[in-house]
């Protein structure tokens, strides 16, 4: 039992005078919360799919239902990502796909594409060597996003998923990089602690899948000169099954006053466990992990 | 949670949070505030609770941030003129508690922190350390360094050995 400070114990009982409401009250105001949170994700359901009926509505598969469009001449078509495996599921960069703020209560500017790291940002020291995007959606939903990601990553308005596979295993995602925009800093520390919280918990899920576990927190290795009102995150859980399979789960979530971002990059073997052979800080003997090395750039690209 | 559970761990622990919290912000409305505000959250997300294995620990935590992030606010909205509306303390607290208030401001917060989890809330150096997300090599030596100012500015003893 830790030795007690005995003007710790007076200051503390201060509060012993504080009023406190009833719990019936408390508990109203967390069905209000939840109420108002399901509200929102709602209208954000209603919304997408006004916006993706739309889009459907105006596609070439439906011309002949619409009837012909004789004064839309085709024009040339600019690419939109360097994928060419996922065509269909490159996002819209119409202005249209991102929230309108409220003109009264204007949140943060919601994170668009830019944010988002590309492949090349992490090939820092191969750039001939460069990951394909696999996938690119709007949704937590539709896959996993590694082997450790969080239920839910609190109340996000704006979620951008860009999915990593190797040059020569492009069908294998092995790397999500997600930007999460928030109405909120605070909701954005609530959804920042989900995905770091998940990641630090995750030995316990991968046991339960008959795994032997080692959770490390990294973050601290990884610090680097990241200003006020962010919050950073890198933790590394290794499973290892008694056949010699095996996985490492990297997780790196930074937040910057509204937004998060978060990068999980999850390699499994099924015949040789997946060595991680680097380190979050420099090391003049070991190669240094893609994404902490480049934390300063992956910043400035969520505050952009 | 069950709303019986919830609403004995919110009566058992809402004072000795609002206690931790306020050493730990300085200020007993904003501590007040925040674990209210922690508990409405907690309610909110109960199945999150249901898996922690210390729901007030969840709790104070959640408080702690709160804290941490309308202190950021505050700093980044203050402007002079603000100042005329600030609630005013209730009640003037004693010599003794602006003293050891103040000590307690001038430790860095993650020493304040660990000083408050090990000191007033009775966690051993290993759940301070899973608490804050730090080893527990880190926690001993922020304890080590905040006893020892705080000692110096209470003009007390205060050597304390931990595990």
């Amino acid at each position: 039992m830790p030795d007690r400070i005995p003007q710790l114990d007076d200051l503390a009982s201060a509060a012993k005078e504080s009023p406190m409401l009833s719990p019936s009250e408390i508990r109203r105001r967390g069905d209000r919360q939840r109420t108002a949170r399901q509200a929102t994700g709602a209208v954000a359901a209603v919304l997408a799919l006004t916006v993706g009926g739309f889009a459907v509505w105006n596609s070439p598969l439906l011309d002949d239902i619409r009837g012909p469009q004789w004064a839309e001449a085709p024009g040339p078509t600019t690419p939109t990502t360097d994928s060419p495996l996922f065509p269909l599921t490159t996002p819209s960069q119409d202005p249209t796909n991102i929230p309108t703020p409220d003109p009264e209560h204007p949140g943060p500017p919601a994170p668009t594409w830019d944010n988002v790291p590309k492949p090349q940002v992490f090939a820092f020291d191969h750039p001939d060597v460069v990951d394909l995007i696999t996938n690119e959606r709007e949704s937590l939903e539709g896959g996993p996003i590694g082997a450790c990601a969080p239920d839910e990553a609190g109340s996000p308005n704006r979620v951008l998923v860009r999915e990593f596979g190797g040059p020569e295993t492009a069908d294998l995602t092995y790397r999500w990089a997600v930007v999460l925009g928030y109405p909120s800093v605070d909701e954005a520390i609530t959804g920042f602690e989900a995905i770091r919280d998940a990641a630090l918990g995750c030995d316990e899920r991968l046991r339960q899948d008959g795994m032997t576990t080692a959770v490390e927190d990294l973050t601290k290795l990884a610090e680097f000169d990241r200003g006020e009102d962010t919050d950073l995150g890198n933790v590394l859980v290794k499973g290892s099954r008694e056949n010699g399979s095996g996985l490492f789960s990297e997780t790196v979530a930074l937040r910057s006053g509204a937004r998060v971002l978060w990068v999980s990059t999850t390699n499994e073997d099924e015949d040789n466990p997946v060595g991680w052979t680097c380190v979050p800080n420099a090391d003049p003997d070991l190669p240094r992990c893609e994404v902490p090395a480049v934390l300063p750039e992956l910043l400035d690209l969520l505050d952009k | 949670m069950d709303e019986e559970q919830f609403d004995r761990l919110y009566a058992d622990s809402f004072s000795r949070l609002v206690g931790q919290i306020y050493a730990m912000c300085g200020d007993l409305a904003e501590a007040q505030d925040c674990v209210q505000e922690a508990f409405i959250r907690a309610w909110d997300r109960r199945r999150t609770l249901d898996n922690a294995d210390h729901p007030e620990a969840w709790v104070r935590t959640t408080a702690y941030r709160l804290a941490v992030s309308r202190w950021r606010k505050a700093m980044r909205a203050f402007r002079p003129a603000d100042r005329a509306l600030q609630a005013q303390p209730v009640k003037e607290p004693s010599p003794d508690r602006v003293a050891v208030a103040d000590a307690l401001a001038q430790l860095p917060a993650d020493q304040r922190r660990a000083i408050v989890l090990y000191h007033l809330c009775d966690l051993s150096v290993a759940e301070v350390a899973d608490e804050v997300g730090s080893p527990t090599g880190t926690v001993k030596a922020r304890l080590s360094r905040g006893r020892a100012t705080l000692a110096r500015l209470l003009n007390t003893d205060l050597e304390v050995r931990h595990a």
